[in-house]
This record gives structure tokens, C-alpha cells and sequence, in this order.
């Protein structure tokens, strides 16, 4: 799966989609796990931008959760932007809202970040 | 079991396709093809020349010589063999004087006669005065044939030995051979000692040669055209006659880099074998070329058979043993073979195997069999078959070929086993390996097929254990009139990770839940089983105190043993099933749908909190609810609401809420679990479910 990474400000912008499930996790996985592993305290920043994912799976999000705990233990940090109301509402009926930092769109979580660093 | 020597052959055979093997096979077939001559595998290689020969033997074209034979009829009309001399000659000038160019011996002559008038009167003594007185005027027979031979151009037989006899001698009248192209230093065939005729006739004769030719079991194939008697090289009997008829003055040899390469006869060449010997190619036998001499001496015999011709007298007579095989296996008389000899000459028919040939036999081998090791592992069987006939055809008919046009003898024969040795080799490792081919494929096969059996049969029990552990809805309460339940798991896989769970805390609380692991398959199936037990002990042990919270703990408790960092979403509650009365607690699960008396709407799940074990000290925070009489609450997971059909599209719940809505108001909860359940299958149509499939359905009845 191309996450299309960007830079923007002191972020790294990733762009995962289409579908994660079942049949992609691995992909999202393999993809992310580069940038998971980077993302260190004093290292850029991830911003998650999903305004071009249509669905996500728990699977998906058992990915996003265990990338949630490397930055964690990293001390990085990484945010997620742009849900799809699809995709929002899984994040609220998991409460996966509780588990990440959400923005309306990329400009206010690179903000958010900027302001936060 | 393969015996083990067997085994490593077997495995020889196989290594690099068979290829090893076949071309040492090649090579040493190669050698034995270029050494032939010098092998008993010999045997075969003239044995093959004799299969030309027999297919086709040479035509006559010209008819050079006559052969006048001393048959049985004339041996009953003249007497015994030997005749007298006088006889002999008598046959001699009758055939000199029909006009023969000359006139060849094929017998030889060495003991003086014994019925000349001198010896008779030596048998009877000096004494008898009558026989000596009509004797003494007679002229000895042996000067009468010895003039006769003086008259005419005969060629006089003689035979070399091995081993000394009491008539032979060390050497014999020759007419000088002349040489070209310097010493012979091939193995010519050396005779150390001769038997000829007396030496009055050898001094009366105009030529002499030698009769002599190595039988091959019994069979005349090669005759030497020169033979080395003691120091002198002696010419064939046949190209003496022919020296004789044409009036040269010598025999020539030709000589290359030591080899004999032919002998010339004036105009005539003969080319021969570097020993000097010649293959005679032998036409069929034919009566035209025998005038018997009972026909000569009668003066009966027709004069075109004499006039310039060239006449051997021979003996044909059973008795006289003087037969030989041909190639073409026809038993002839021996002087049968010196006239083959002389037509086939005149005809220019002349077979020839050069010294380069065993060479040349020895190459196409190494190139043919060199296109089977190429070919026969790579191409299919029946081309690699047809590959190899095509090459054995090649040989056998380049060789009759080159025997019809060229008079060359190419020996196809040794090649050809050389070539079947080695394809039988090479289709033997491609047998072996497709053999083995085939074992291991099946073999394989039958191990898959276990191994799928195994695990179709250890998912199917673990499947039947996992669906075990769930409670049955219709069983569980079986005389329960306040509430009544229905739930199904459709795993997508053998094995699921959704689960549901209904149990009584105590008389008046019923516990529900339902989970779905993140996950499908046998890891989710066993993170289900550790969620299931695990949460219905919390829910037992917390579940007595009303102020605890049967998810926080069970968070805690799943969380500790989670390696594979799996989640849980999960929605519990527990109903007073005498109030309806409900407290629940989420976690990141989607909250059931209640149906109260034609409204359907979700529980709020404004306090839920995330999945089990994503936040280990998480307080899952209670809401609740209150439930009317024949409410219905119908927990599902997202197997239900996101099934998707052929194209990927989902379900919903907007079709699910919509399902909900148009169920009849005194509908049992089996009967809504069995609308929703259809409505689903309806949707997907088929398409295989990509999550598992889980319903639980309370419905809460009014109290009685």
C-alpha cells in the first residue's frame, strides 16, 4: 500500500487509501512499520490524513493501535486527520477517539502539532 | 525396499538426467567403434558388410571370364582327378586355340605325373621288354603340358602356407612387381613358405599367383591382391591373369606413406586395403559363367565363351572340396571367386574401406549420440523415441548409401549399438526420473492431503469446541417465561473470534454479552475462548456486588496475557428480568438495537469506552436503560451490519434498522434472529462472508 508520504512543517504526512481490511492490514502494516519506527521523541511527527480511506476494519485498527503503542514507547507521537463519517463512526463506536488524537483535516493537526512543538 | 547397490545405480542413472552416465557410455563405445578391427566385436561389423552385400549384390555388366570346370561329368567321362597331364594339356591348347586371352590354373601342380609313360615303366621294372619297348618312344607327360604351357598364356596357381609341408617350398617363379611411393610398412599378409607346381611348369608358364585367401569362418570376404612370400612380394593369381591377358609387363604396386593403396594392371586400378587386401563384392552366382570341360575336349563348347576371354580351369566335381561361402552366404566353388574377382575389376566395382573409416564410424557415433544425450532428457517421450530411430535410420542408411554409390564400407552396425546403448541408457535415468517424478508428486500429494485432513479435522473438533463453549439459547432456560433468547454464531472461517455469552448471575440478574476479537481464524478463535471464560468469571465474582463493573476487571485480567497485542470489542449487560431494568457497559463495540413497541433505536453509547485491551485501566463506565414489556434487544456484530455481497457493498445499518422496523410486533426473539439472518443471506446472495456472523436476541417479557 503507498502511503504517498509528504513533509509538511515538522511533520510526516502519510496518506493511507481505499479499503483496510482484512485483505490489505498486512500492506497498511508493512507500509506503516517504516515510519512507525522512526518516529521518535525529537523526530518529525506523524500525521495520519484518512480523507481518502473508505473503510476500516478492526484489524486496521488493532494496526493503528499497535503503531499507537511503538510511538508510545518511543515517546513520538502521531495523529490522526481527515475521517471519513464511515470511518469516523468506527472510530467512535470503538472509542478508537479515545485512543488517538483526531483533527477535522491535515492543516489543523500539522497546526495542532506546530503549535504543540 | 530397493536393495542399496541398486538404489546408488538407480540414483547414477538419474544424476544430471542421466547424462553422466550416457556419455561415458558414448565415449567407451566410441573407442570400441574406432578399434573394432582389432576386437571380436568384429564379427559383427562384416556381418553388417554382408547385409549390403546381400540387399545388394553387384550386378554383372561385363562377362570377362569363362570358367571351365572339371564337374562331375567329366570326371565320370575321363577318369579320376588328377588327370593326366596330357589330358590337361589337351584341354589347355583347345581352349588356346578358341582364342582365350589366358588361361588361369586354379590347381596346383606339384608332384610329377604318375601315369607319364617313364614312371609306368619304373612301376613295372626294366625287365618287362613289351612296355618298356611301347613306352620309351613317349614323350614324358609332364614336357608335353610344359610345351602346351610354353604355347599359351597361362597363369599357373599357387598357395601360401603358415607352416611347412613336404611339397612346399620358401618361394616360387615371379614375375617382378614394379613399386611406386616408396617401402611398404603395413602388415601385408606374409606367407613363409608356398606350395606351387614343378618348376618345369613354373619355367614354362607366363605368370603365377598366388590362390591363397584367409577364410573368415568358413566365409571369403578379403583376399590379399599382394602377399609377401619370404622377401618378395608375390601378386593375386587374378591380377596375374589379367597381366597376362593385357600383355603388361609387371604388377604395380602403389604405395602411400607406407600403405598399399592400390595395385595397377596396366590401365586397371585396384584399390585396396592399406594390407593389400580387397573386399570382393560378390554378384549372385550364375551358370552362364561354366563350360564344363567335357564340352571343351568334345569340342562342343561354343567359341564366343573362349575368344578374348579370360579362361580359368577349375574344379567343380563334390568331390574335389573345393567350395567356399560367399558373402552373400552362397556356397560356390573357390574358383567362383577369382572370376567374381576379375569381373567385378573390369567392371569398376571396386569396394574400398579406407584406414579413416572406423575414425569416421567412431565420429558419427560421438555426434549422434551426442544429439540423443542433448535431446532425450529434454524432449517428450515419444520425440525422444523418434530421435533416436531417426538417428539409428541415418546410420543404417548412410551406409547403404555409401555401399550402393560409393563403394564404401561404412560400418553402421557397432555405431548403431553404440547409439541404442546409449538412448537405452538415457531413457532408462528418464524412466527412472519420471518414475520418481511420479512417487514423489504422489507422495506429496497423499502427505497433503493427510495434512488436510488432519487440520480439517482438528479445526472441525476445535470449531465444535468453540461452538461448544457458547451457551444454547433454546436449552439454557428451559422453563423461563420472563425473557426468552436466541442467538447464533456463523464463524467465517472453521473457527471465529465473535462471541456471545448469556448466563444468570443469581436468580433475578441475567448476564448478556457480546464480543468480537479483531481477528478471524485460530488466533482470534483462542483469544475468544481466553475472553469468554475470562469474562464470565469476572462477571460471576464482580457480578455479586452491584456496584462493580464486570468490564473494567475483565479488561484487566485479558489484557495480561495478550502477546499477539489482539483487542476485543465488547458489549455487556446485565437485566433484572423481574423490572427490565438493564445496566450495560461498551467497549469500542457497537451498541444493540432495542425495539420498543414499533420504535427501534441504539442504546446510547455516549460513556462507551475503547476496546479490551487497548487501554488496560480503562473504567468502563455504566449506562442504563429501562426495558418495556415485550422490548427486544438485539446485540450484533459487525459480521451482521458490514456483510458485503459479490460487489463489496455493505449491508448497513440503515437495512438492518429498516429490518428491525418491519418486524410484527409479537414476533419471538428466534423468529427476528431468523428475519434478520434471511434478510442478510438475501443480500449477500451468496458472496462468501468475509466476517463472522454473530446475533444475540433478548426479547423481555411482561411479567406474569
Amino acid at each position: 500500500m503507498d502511503l504517498k508520504p509528504t513533509h509538511q512543517g515538522s511533520a510526516t504526512v502519510l496518506s493511507p487509501a481505499g479499503r483496510i481490511d482484512h485483505a490489505t492490514a498486512d500492506a497498511f502494516q508493512g507500509a506503516l512499520q517504516p515510519h512507525v519506527d522512526q518516529c521518535k521523541a525529537g523526530h518529525a511527527p506523524i500525521v495520519l490524513d484518512m480523507h481518502g480511506l473508505d473503510y476500516i476494519s478492526s484489524v486496521g485498527l488493532r494496526v493503528l493501535m499497535m503503531a499507537a503503542r511503538q510511538v508510545k514507547t518511543q515517546h513520538g507521537r502521531m495523529v490522526i486527520s481527515g475521517l471519513t463519517p464511515l470511518v469516523k463512526e468506527v472510530f467512535e463506536i470503538s472509542r478508537f477517539n479515545l485512543v488517538f488524537e483526531l483533527f477535522e483535516d491535515r492543516r489543523a493537526a500539522i497546526a495542532a502539532l506546530g503549535s504543540d512543538g | 525396499m530397493i536393495s542399496r547397490p541398486i538404489a546408488a545405480a538407480i540414483r547414477a542413472l538419474r544424476a544430471g538426467r542421466g547424462r553422466w552416465v550416457a556419455t561415458a557410455l558414448l565415449v567407451v563405445a566410441c573407442i570400441l567403434v574406432a578399434m573394432a578391427s582389432h576386437l571380436p566385436v568384429e564379427r559383427l561389423r562384416v556381418a553388417w558388410f554382408d547385409t549390403y552385400q546381400k540387399f545388394m549384390p553387384r550386378e554383372r555388366n561385363s562377362d570377362p571370364v569363362t570358367i571351365v570346370e572339371v564337374d562331375a561329368n567329366a570326371l565320370s567321362r575321363f577318369g579320376q582327378w588328377p588327370w593326366p597331364r596330357i589330358r590337361l594339356a589337351e584341354l589347355i591348347d583347345r581352349i588356346g586355340g578358341l582364342g582365350a586371352l589366358a588361361i588361369g590354373l586354379d590347381m596346383i601342380l606339384p608332384e610329377p605325373d604318375q601315369t607319364s609313360p617313364e614312371a609306368l615303366m619304373a612301376r613295372v621294372g626294366p625287365g618287362n621288354a613289351a612296355v618298356t619297348e611301347a613306352l620309351s618312344p613317349l614323350p614324358p607327360y609332364d614336357h608335353v603340358l610344359a610345351a602346351t604351357l610354353r604355347r599359351h598364356p597361362v597363369v599357373l596357381g599357387a598357395s601360401g602356407f603358415d607352416a611347412a609341408a613336404p611339397s612346399t617350398s620358401a618361394g616360387f617363379r615371379t614375375w617382378p612387381m614394379t613399386s611406386t611411393g616408396g617401402p611398404i610398412t603395413s602388415a601385408v599378409r606374409r606367407y613363409p613358405y608356398a606350395l606351387a607346381s614343378l618348376p618345369r611348369f613354373q619355367a614354362a608358364a607366363s605368370g603365377q599367383g598366388l590362390v591363397s585367401a584367409d577364410l573368415e569362418r568358413g566365409v571369403v570376404r578379403r583376399v590379399p591382391m599382394v602377399s609377401q612370400l619370404g622377401p618378395a612380394y608375390v601378386p593375386a593369381f587374378v591380377l596375374e591373369l589379367i597381366r597376362v591377358a593385357i600383355g603388361a609387363p609387371a604388377v604395380e604396386l602403389e604405395v602411400v606413406a607406407g600403405a598399399v593403396a592400390a595395385l595397377r594392371v596396366g590401365d586397371l586400378r585396384v584399390p585396396t586395403h592399406a594390407t593389400g587386401k580387397i573386399w570382393i563384392h560378390f554378384s549372385r552366382p550364375s551358370e552362364q559363367r561354366y563350360v564344363s570341360a567335357v564340352d571343351v575336349l568334345d569340342g562342343t563348347a561354343e567359341p564366343d565363351a573362349f575368344k578374348n576371354k579370360i579362361v580359368i580351369i577349375g574344379l567343380t566335381g563334390m568331390g574335389l572340396m573345393d567350395y567356399k561361402t560367399t558373402s552373400l552366404g552362397d556356397y560356390v566353388p573357390g574358383v567362383e571367386a577369382h572370376a567374381q574377382m576379375i569381373e567385378s575389376f573390369f567392371d569398376g566395382r571396386h569396394l574400398v574401406r579406407p584406414s579413416w573409416m572406423p575414425l569416421a564410424e567412431a565420429s558419427a557415433l560421438g555426434l549422434l549420440g551426442a544429439l540423443l544425450i542433448w535431446g532425450v532428457p529434454v524432449l517428450r517421450r515419444h520425440v525422444a523415441l523418434g530421435l533416436a530411430l531417426a538417428t539409428l535410420m541415418s546410420l543404417g542408411a548412410a551406409g547403404f548409401a555409401l555401399f550402393r554409390w560409393g563403394g564404401l564400407l561404412f560400418d553402421a552396425a557397432l555405431p548403431m549399438i553404440g547409439l541404442s546403448v546409449v538412448f537405452t541408457s538415457l531413457f532408462a535415468s528418464a524412466l527412472a526420473a519420471a518414475d520418481h517424478e511420479r512417487r514423489s508428486s504422489e507422495r506429496s500429494l497423499r502427505l497433503a492431503r493427510e495434512a488436510a485432513a488432519r487440520v480439517a479435522g482438528e479445526l472441525e473438533a476445535a470449531r465444535r469446541i468453540q461452538l461448544g463453549i457458547l451457551p444454547s439459547a433454546q436449552t439454557s432456560f428451559p422453563h423461563e417465561d420472563r425473557f426468552d433468547l436466541a442467538a447464533i454464531v456463523e464463524p467465517a472461517r472453521a473457527v471465529g473470534g465473535d462471541l456471545y455469552d448469556f448466563f444468570m448471575l443469581d436468580e433475578d440478574r441475567l448476564f448478556l454479552q457480546i464480543a468480537d476479537v479483531s481477528g478471524k481464524g485460530i488466533p482470534a478463535s483462542l483469544f475468544m475462548a481466553i475472553t469468554k471464560v475470562l469474562t464470565k468469571s469476572v462477571a460471576l465474582r464482580e457480578g455479586l456486588h452491584r456496584d462493580r463493573q464486570p468490564l473494567t476487571q475483565a479488561n484487566i485480567e485479558i489484557s495480561r496475557d495478550n502477546p499477539e497485542a489482539l483487542f476485543v470489542t465488547a458489549f455487556a449487560a446485565i437485566l433484572d428480568v423481574r423490572t427490565g431494568h438493564l445496566r450495560y457497559w461498551t467497549a469500542g463495540h457497537d451498541t444493540p438495537y432495542l425495539c420498543d413497541h414499533g420504535i427501534v433505536r441504539q442504546l446510547d453509547r455516549s460513556s462507551s469506552g475503547p476496546p479490551l485491551c487497548v487501554l488496560e485501566d480503562y473504567e468502563y463506565p455504566e449506562q442504563e436503560c429501562q426495558l418495556h414489556p415485550g422490548s427486544m434487544l438485539i446485540l450484533f456484530t459487525d459480521g451482521v451490519s458490514e456483510a458485503q455481497d459479490a460487489e463489496g457493498a455493505l449491508y448497513g445499518k440503515e437495512r438492518l434498522h429498516q429490518q428491525l422496523q418491519n418486524l410484527p410486533q409479537a414476533c419471538t426473539a428466534h423468529d427476528a434472529l431468523k428475519a434478520i439472518q434471511d434478510d442478510v443471506a438475501r443480500f449477500v446472495n451468496g458472496a462468501p462472508a468475509a466476517d463472522d456472523f454473530t446475533l444475540l436476541i433478548l426479547r423481555w417479557s411482561e411479567l406474569r
